[in-house]
Order: C-alpha cells, then structure tokens, then sequence
C-alpha cells in the first residue's frame, strides 16, 4: 500500500469546481510534484492535503490512517508556505524551537534539537537574527529547518522558490535535492516551474482545470506526454496534427505527433533512415548549452535544439537545412 | 547632512512658532508680573506654591489620571480585542468595523454627549450618571479609532493569514498564536493607540463638562474654572498639564524604542 493514498477528491468554491476527482498515490520518501499553470487549483489541493481547507468529497491517507476528520497539526504534517509565513517577532532559533514547544519539548532536548536543525541548514551564524533581517534563501532555509524540525510524515511545499532570483532558486534546487536524499522525507511540492518540477520531483503530477492529467516520473511525463495539454505544458515540444505531419513529413496517421525539440536534427543532406524534409532556419535563441533554431518547413514553424559547440559556428538566418526525426523518437498523442 | 543657513533660518522659525506659545506660558507661570513689557517683570515659584497647595489642584490632576488610566485600560480591552478578532477571523465585521469608528468624530459632540446620557441614564439598565465610568465608557467610542488606524496599518503590513496557518499546522491555538506572534507583531500600532488615548482624555474637555462636569473635575474642568481669575494660576496648570503629557509620551516612546532594538 501506498504511504500516500489520495481517492476521489474533490472541492467547489461555490458553484465553481477548483478540483475533481483526484486520485494520487505517494510512496514512502519520494517528492512528487504538482506541476501547473496558476489557478489550476495545485495549491488548494496541497491545502486540503495539509487540512486548511475542507475538500467536497474523497479521501486522504497518510500511513495507513484516514487524516480528513483530523486537525492540522494531528496529520503528520508540516509545510513550507510561499512567503515561508516566519514568525516576525521570533530569531530564527526561536522560529524553530515555538514549533517543537508545541511538541512537548522542552530544556537540552529542545536545545539540542534546534542546534541540530541550525546546523543542518547551515543557519549558525544568523541565528539569533529575525526574519526581517534575512536574504530569501535563508528565509526559506527558516521554513525548512522549522517543517523538518517537527519530523513530519509528511511535507508540503506550496511554491517555497517562487520569489526567488534565477541564480539562488538553481541553488537551492540542488540543496533541496541533496537534503531529501539525506534526511529521506516524503513530501508534496508545488510549482508553476515545469524546469523544477522535473528537476525536483521522483513524481510529477501535471495539473490544469483541477484535474491531473498525467502522473509519473519525470522522464515518462516528459518523454512521453499523455495529452497535448501535457505536451503543451511540459517542455517546448512541437505539437503536429495529423494534417500537419502529412504536410511537412509526408507521412500518413491516425493521432498528432509530440516531437521534443532535442530529439530534431539539422543537417545540410537528407538521411534516408530517417523522415526528413527541407526548412529554413528564421530564428536563433543562444540557450547557453543549447541553441534553439526556428525552422520553417511548409510553412510550419519547428523548434530545433541543437548542442553549442565552440568548434562549430551557429547556423545563419536564412539557411537551408534538413530537419530530420528518428521513427523512434515520435510521439503519439491519442487524445 | 549639512544645513544651508536658509534651510537652518526655516528651522528655526518653525520651532518658534511651534514653542514660542509653551514658552509664553511657562515665563507667565512664573512671571511676578507680566503686562506691557516683553518679558516678565521678576520670577517666582510662588504661583507653583499657590497651585499646589490648592486643594482643587491634586483633586483634578487626579482625577484626570484616574479617568486617562481607566479609560485606557478599558478602551485597550475592548478595541485591541476587536481589531485584532475582526481583521484575523472576520473580514465583513472589519469593513463594518472601519466605518464604526469614525462614526463618534462625524457626529456633533452634543449629541454624542447626550446619547451617552440617555444610554446611562438607566433606561437601558445600566446608571453610571455623573459618576467617572460614565465618562471611562463614553470615551472608548472616541478611542477607538484611535487604536483603529495605527492597528490596521501594522496588520496590513503582515501576512496574518499565513502567520495564523502556519501556527495551526504547529498546533497552535488561536489564543496563544494571537498573544505570542499577532500582537508582538502589531504591538508599536498599539502603542501608538495608547499614546493618542491618553492626550485624547486628558486633554478632553467637552464630554467632561457635559457629562460630569463639577462632579468629578478634571484639569480640564479647573483651567475652565480658573479662566476668569488669575492667568499666573492658570499658566501652572497648563504646564503641569504639558509635563504630564510629556512624561507619559516619553515614557512609552522608550519602551517601544527598546522594544524595537529587541526585534
């Protein structure tokens, strides 16, 4: 049995539906992710998860044991919210011992634990500092350390990067990964991020109009959408309907086609072993390791990845290329 | 930053405008005489003595006290509560709660004096007339706006739903989350209520008057005795008035200033 069981869940802002039937499960010490575009209703549901908000109808267990009829701070649970929701008044030292004065602990235990957590957060010299007087990352650090120090069963994140700059957010990307790897804790992240959610999670669940549409690991979501909404949200993928296919490629089917920009080749001669056809190059964005072409092939724009190469000059504007696709790295989407 | 003369000469004016009434009073409390020179002729503790040894002096500067600490202590019941429990858990009470408060300032003081009258005359139960706790009562209406406003802008400054659910999934109740986070949070915007209710009352004339008048003077109710005798007399009561005042508004900057430097 699962370590997370969530059954039909379901939950109405008045008439209006922010989820429906949800079903997910979670194993012990894994990280799923809950992927999706605002308002598709992912933090509501990590709400209902956390028991600040009352679903409709369904089920959530934890371990084993039906958490619904529980409160908050009886499931198991602790959560890092989007602005870290730190104390103000309290240093940090004081933001993570109020959390396990709440758990009974009290003199050198207590003590012991919060240095503890300090240290595994590398917190040691802010301290005794208060959360006005901390960077974002520490900030968010605070939060980890304070939802960590409760030992949770089980913890939930509602977008905790968001707020961050490009630069710290890939940073603590790592630090999270590396602390789950090293502490082993199950938990529910939340993101808008596809980039994040397929670094961070051992799971992902893309979400869009309250209902998840695909779940699994991330290089299943990503290399094999379920859908078009999916694909379309998933990575730059470039979507072909039928008619589509037969106009650019020639070829004959039945569903569109997911082709991964990456998975597209240029080359200045046709390979028969794969399907190709003629295009021109109209745009070039410099990705760092990747360079991204716009290739327009019957008048249908592609995106081409293709690795930077020092030895090898860019392609120019207005150059005559082969796109070229491996059968095997077609995608079917059936729906 | 350096002051350009100008802007030092501006300064200075200010300042006298500001001061230059305080120090009138104080020269006159203790002018031997003050008529058709322009500073006094000889100084004097004697009005101070004269003051003080007054009967009617120790009686209204007490009972100004007795009425700005309980009123304080009864309005900072009252309100703080409120405001805190209708910004936390009643977003519709608070709305109705904001135009509230500005109610007692947009009706005529008559009318508010009269209506508070009326409400503790007995016939709703309840007799405070011409007793202190009509006034104690009466004045948490006007006060409310004064904690109101410094309250809400401190609040609105923190993100108190998150504060409040992060405290619940911890297990935290609402009493203790309130006691130990929402208020400390809040806590300069109180003080700042506190202040503004202690010169409200002590300084508070009309309702005094019209409410208890001779049965419970005040300071306020003594300068309107005294306005028709000697202004030496009434210049000491003015600057007791101010050094009251003054010790109560320093007293609380400096606990808020060090309260600040812990944060």
């Amino acid at each position: 049995m699962s370590f997370v069981q969530i059954r039909d869940l379901s939950k109405k802002f008045g008439e209006t539906a922010v989820f429906a039937d949800i079903a997910m499960t979670i194993e012990q010490g894994e990280v799923c992710v809950l992927v999706g575009p605002s308002g598709c209703g992912k933090t509501t549901l990590l709400r209902v998860m956390a028991g600040l908000a009352q679903p409709d109808t369904g089920s959530i267990r934890i371990a084993g044991r039906d958490v619904l009829g529980l409160a908050p701070h009886q499931r198991g649970i602790a959560m890092v919210f989007q602005n870290y929701a730190l104390f103000p008044n309290m240093t940090v030292a004081q933001n993570i011992s109020f959390a396990l004065e709440q758990q009974g602990k009290r003199g050198a235990d207590l003590a012991q634990r919060v240095a503890a957590m300090i240290d595994l957060m590398e917190l040691g010299p802010r301290a005794n500092a208060r959360p006005a007087a901390l960077s974002g990352g520490q900030k968010q650090r605070v939060a980890l350390a304070r939802a960590l120090a409760l030992e949770p069963q089980l913890l939930l994140l509602d977008e905790p990067l968001s707020a961050l700059d490009a630069q710290i957010r890939k940073r603590l990307q790592v630090e999270f990964k590396r602390l789950q790897a090293r502490i082993g804790f199950t938990a529910v992240f939340v993101t808008h991020d596809q980039e994040e959610a397929l670094i961070l999670g051992d799971r992902i669940a893309v979400m869009q109009s309250g209902r998840i549409l695909q779940s699994g690991a991330p290089h299943e979501v990503y290399g094999a959408p379920a859908s078009r909404a999916v694909a379309g949200f998933i990575g730059n993928i470039n979507i072909l309907e039928p008619q589509t296919v037969r106009h650019v490629f020639g070829q004959t089917t039945q569903d569109a086609w997911a082709l991964h920009p990456e998975t597209i080749s240029l080359s200045p001669t046709p390979d028969a072993a794969k399907i190709t056809a003629q295009g021109e190059i109209t745009d070039r964005l410099p990705l760092g390791s990747t360079v991204r072409y716009s290739v327009l092939v019957q008048d249908v724009s592609l995106s081409v990845d293709v690795l930077s190469r020092p030895s090898l000059p860019p392609l120019a504007m207005g150059t005559r290329v082969f796109v070229e696709v491996n059968p095997a790295d077609v995608r079917l989407l059936t729906d | 930053m350096r002051l350009d003369p100008l802007r030092l000469g501006l300064l200075a004016v200010l300042f006298g405008v500001l001061f230059l009434p305080i120090v009138a009073v104080g020269l006159n409390a203790f002018a031997v005489e003050w008529a058709g020179s322009v500073l006094p002729v000889g100084y004097t503790w004697g009005w101070f003595a004269q003051m003080v040894t007054d009967p009617r002096f120790g009686q209204a500067v007490g009972n100004s006290l007795i009425l700005a600490l309980g009123s304080l202590l009864a309005s900072s019941l009252t309100c703080v509560p409120a405001i805190l429990a209708a910004h936390c858990y009643y977003p519709k009470l608070d709305r109705l709660l904001g135009g509230l408060v500005v109610l007692p300032y947009a009706v005529p003081g008559i009318v508010m004096a009269l209506g508070l009258l009326r409400l503790y005359a007995g016939n709703y139960g309840i007799v405070l007339t011409g007793s202190p706790w009509l006034l104690i009562f009466g004045y948490i209406p006007l006060g409310a706006s004064l904690y109101y406003m410094p309250m809400k802008s401190s609040l609105n400054a923190l993100a108190v739903q998150d504060l409040l659910e992060a405290g619940y999934l911890l297990g935290v109740g609402d009493l203790k989350l309130q006691w130990r986070v929402i208020l400390p949070c809040v806590r300069q915007g109180v003080v700042i209520g506190l202040i503004l209710n202690f010169t409200l009352v002590i300084s508070e004339f009309v309702y005094a008057n019209l409410l208890v008048g001779g049965l419970f003077p005040t300071m306020q109710i003594l300068m309107y005795v005294l306005r028709g005798g000697s202004g030496h007399l009434l210049s000491v009561l003015i600057m007791v008035y101010f050094v009251i005042v003054l010790i109560a508004t320093t007293l609380v900057s400096l606990i808020v200033m060090r309260r600040k430097e812990a944060i």
